[in-house]
């Protein structure tokens, strides 16, 4: 497995050190957010369209994103790229977003 | 499984893990060791309000029938001294706190006070005491205006979680370091073997406590869910999970029918288990709801099992269970709050949140002295202001809680806003004690000066006890006062090992760099 240890000479030739570790922090404490953010809208929404009450919809999908939340801010400084961490990280926030404002509109 | 693991968990993995988890530490150490003290000190918050409110040591109450009608109806009316009630309620006494706690709202303003359990209001208390002081300190730092404390110690908490994964990874021998202490050892190796040692040993506790503590509030700061299916209405959120209801007031006047009756009816519904607070909103109003709270104590639940009934007619309006996800959160909530009537396990809480300190602030002392080698004799600002930090987060928080208990015993009674005066100096000696830390170090903190403060105030506070209240230990013992014998138990406790620490520290020769650089420890 390759990760930020071994990559952090290579990657960095352009991108002075202190931005390289801004752009890791950043995308831990916000992109970790916003991820677990999309992930209990959507599983809020996905719940709710299989029938859930919206409480236990929004519980449980919290719960779980809450689960996810820390463990993708570590992963933020695990990946050997940050442009790939913010990519999963924010991309995969927005789409999670947008997913759930989608499901919002086709339920009921 | 060990083959499995190593390919798991890479070297280039842990040195990876390296930097989160220093710099959050470092970063956030402090607030997470406020945090874990507090929280520690909340465990027994009736017991520290017991010491710190002498006028509500009555005695143990039998927490049998007390009649609402008899005893807290009356004391509502005097609290509220002729304004027109809005809405009321009370905390019913129990076995560790034997007064009832009132809260009532008027037109013109909000009342409180404590009265015993036959309705004879108290003095007021002049303290916010552990339950109002402590206790939301650990969990808001009492800043409320737009849970903005909430925010702040989620934020930290999601960094402990992260901390606490990554030193895992971190400290991937988990096992063999498990049996491994060198106390008399390098001063910095023995450092990192507790750090590690609680750190591995205390781990399910670290993570459970820290996990649950979010979940508790999870709505308020992760309120994503909240925000797509109940358009960000947080409160309409509760009153759906929590089965809530709440109606406005209709304008006409009614009387209130008989509470006791409604809370037998409750305890009918329950299946046993007693009241713990009585609710009655729209007092003296058509639409008057009463609501009454089960007690904890008999679970780990934090599920209070509210039965709403009409307060004019007394029937019941709505008494409905939770679905079962949010009667998961509510258990791993319980499981947080420990309010279940459990003194071994109490204890156990106490200590294991104690050890959460002792594992920050040997990581922070553990950076600190590693970092020593690379500054030499003269440390710069940074290093200088963790050393602070970390002195004031641990030494100076225990001097700014002991002043408090200590002005607590001290204070006259009349003084305006006694409990403000009380919390204020808690603020002005911890930030005192900070910035005595900050000016005096040098080679190392102030630790020896500021544990003979620790030492002295502790001691103090237990002769103030005595003098103020002729409570000593062996009247505690004969009246069976075993809260107030605690605190003073664990003050003595305080003083004896602080003043040890502090005789320590004076006898230590100052660090000897010229060996310190030589040792290289794993990263």
């Amino acid at each position: 497995m390759k990760t930020a240890g071994q990559s952090g000479r290579g990657e960095g030739r352009a991108v002075p050190p202190r931005l390289r570790i801004a752009a890791r922090v950043t995308a831990a404490v916000f992109g970790a957010y916003g991820f677990a953010w999309g992930l209990a809208a959507f599983g809020a929404e996905l719940g709710a369209l299989a029938g859930m009450a919206p409480a236990e919809a929004v519980t449980a999908s919290s719960l779980l994103a809450l689960v996810v939340l820390p463990v993708a801010s570590l992963w933020a400084f695990a990946v050997p790229r940050i442009t790939v961490g913010w990519a999963v990280l924010g991309g995969g926030g927005v789409l999670l977003i947008a997913a759930s404002q989608f499901a919002g509109t086709v339920g009921p | 499984m060990t083959a499995k693991k190593r390919k798991l968990i890479s070297p280039a993995l842990r040195a990876a893990m390296l930097w989160p988890h220093t710099w959050a530490g470092v970063t956030l150490g402090g607030l997470l060791m406020l945090i874990f003290f507090m929280g520690s000190l909340a465990v027994f918050a009736s017991e520290i309000d017991r010491w710190m409110m002498p006028a509500t040591r009555v005695g143990a109450v039998e927490t049998g029938p007390a009649s609402l009608d008899h005893a807290v109806l009356p004391a509502v009316e005097k609290l509220a001294a002729g304004r027109a009630v809005r809405d009321w309620y009370v905390q019913l006494p129990d076995e560790r706190r034997p007064v009832m706690a009132l809260q009532v709202r008027t037109e013109a303003g909000n009342a409180g006070g404590m009265a015993t359990s036959d309705g004879q209001l108290l003095p007021p208390v002049g303290t916010l005491g552990g339950t109002y002081f402590f206790y939301p300190l650990h969990y808001s730092l009492h800043l409320r205006a737009g849970f903005i404390g909430y925010w702040i110690v989620c934020f930290a908490s999601v960094a402990m979680l992260a901390g606490l994964i990554s030193g895992v990874v971190i400290h991937a021998r988990i096992f063999k370091d498990f049996f491994t202490f060198r106390s008399w050892g390098q001063f910095r190796r023995s450092l990192l073997d507790l750090h590690n040692l609680t750190g591995v040993l205390v781990l399910p506790f670290h993570l459970m406590i820290t996990i649950t503590g979010i979940v508790i509030v999870l709505p308020i700061v992760l309120p994503a869910g909240v925000q797509a299916l109940y358009g960000g209405d947080v409160r309409r959120f509760y009153d759906d999970a929590l089965r809530n209801y709440s109606r406005p007031r209709s304008g006409v006047a009614a009387p209130l029918a008989p509470l006791d009756p409604m809370v037998a009816e409750a305890r009918r519904l329950w299946g046993g288990g007693e009241p713990a607070v009585v609710f009655v909103y729209n007092a003296g109003d058509a639409a008057s709801v009463v609501r009454i709270n089960r007690a904890l104590r008999d679970r780990i639940s934090l599920d209070v099992q509210p039965v709403y009934f009409d307060g004019v007619t007394g029937q019941v309006l709505k008494y409905q269970r939770p679905g079962p996800v949010v009667a998961t959160h509510r258990v791993l909530s319980g499981l947080h709050f420990a309010a279940f009537d459990h003194w071994p396990l109490r204890w156990l809480y106490f200590l294991f949140g104690l050890s959460g300190c002792v594992l920050i602030g040997t990581g922070m002392l553990y950076w600190m002295e590693k970092r020593r080698v690379a500054h030499g004799v003269k440390p710069g600002v940074g290093w200088r202001s963790v050393a602070a930090i970390a002195c004031g987060s641990t030494s100076g928080m225990l001097i700014a809680t002991l002043a408090m208990m200590a002005a607590n015993r001290l204070l006259p009674a009349g003084i305006p806003s006694r409990e403000l005066v009380e919390a204020g100096l808690f603020f002005l000696i911890w930030i005192g004690s900070a910035v005595h830390a900050a000016i005096r170090t040098r080679t190392d903190p102030p630790w020896s000066e500021q544990c003979t403060a620790v030492a002295l105030l502790a001691a103090a506070c237990v002769v103030l006890n005595w003098i103020t209240t002729g409570e000593h230990p062996i009247r505690a013992v004969a009246s069976a006062d075993w809260a107030v014998l605690g605190v003073d138990a664990v003050l003595a406790l305080t003083a004896f090992a602080a003043w040890r620490v502090s005789r320590r520290l004076a006898q230590r020769p100052g660090p000897d760099l010229s060996t310190l650089a030589k040792v290289t420890d794993h990263a």
